[in-house]
């Protein structure tokens, strides 16, 4: 793999993190019962462009490698995503969580090793 | 009746394993429309947009959205700490299914990672299963 394709990997990986925490963030308003001054559709817009990215250097990349060889570096947003979702979305974050998502996430780089 | 099968449709849980279904199928027609599409000569090929002229990734976005929608509909009632991983359950199902659907090799060592990631949702469902009991 060159440092190109990694550099790609890593920014496919990066949008897809942010668009989830972004999807999140937006369906986490319109579920609120209370009448809210924040408009959930930028937020969502924000979403799709990360995976607009995403999905586009997805398919280049899949032009070149194996579906099973690239696609679990994905797996690498799951910690990613533990810690945003509770440093940014204020989610609760048991030890149990954090080491289940850990083991996940070996668990694929194992998979992405192979 | 319909509205006992729509409760249990509608159900977070049930949305997400119909993501994570949808999630499966879509990335094996990507792969498909992806080889067909390949032209690894040209600069602009790693864009992905001449995939578009494959039936197989209109498909393959089809079924993305089936995925997006069932998982905006389980993210909403779910924290994503707990749906995020437990959605992962993917990192299982697109290497069996490449397997078994695109003549792909699994070797030895991505069986362990395989079997790492079932470990990995076996430790994350009893909090999910907590959950479950307040929704």
């Amino acid at each position: 793999m060159t440092f190109f394709a990694a550099l790609l990997i890593l920014l496919t990986v990066s949008c897809f993190v942010a668009g989830q925490i972004l999807l999140k963030h937006a369906m986490d308003i319109t579920a609120r019962e209370t009448h809210s001054r924040r408009h959930p559709a930028p937020i969502f817009a924000a979403a799709i462009v990360a995976f607009a990215i995403n999905f586009f250097v997805n398919i280049g990349l899949l032009q070149r490698f194996d579906l099973s060889y690239f696609f679990p570096f994905q797996g690498l947003s799951v910690i990613m995503i533990a810690f945003a979702g509770a440093w940014i979305l204020k989610e609760k974050l048991s030890l149990r969580l954090t080491i289940g998502s850990i083991v996940i996430a070996l668990g694929v780089i194992l998979v992405s090793l192979s | 009746m319909v509205s006992r099968i729509w409760r249990w449709f509608v159900n977070p849980w049930v949305q997400l394993a119909i993501c994570v279904l949808f999630a499966t199928v879509a990335e094996i027609f990507l792969k498909l429309g992806a080889v067909a599409t390949a032209n690894l000569a040209s600069a602009w090929s790693w864009t992905g947009l001449a995939g578009l002229r494959s039936g197989w990734v209109w498909w393959g976005i089809l079924t993305s959205l089936v995925s997006l929608f069932t998982w905006l509909a389980a993210i909403r009632k779910l924290p994503l700490t707990i749906a995020f991983p437990i959605a992962n359950a993917v990192h299982i199902f697109v290497p069996l299914s490449c397997w078994f659907f695109l003549g792909e090799e699994i070797l030895p060592r991505r069986w362990l990672g395989i079997a790492l990631v079932l470990l990995g949702l076996l430790i994350v469902a009893p909090p999910a299963a907590k959950l479950e009991e307040r929704l």
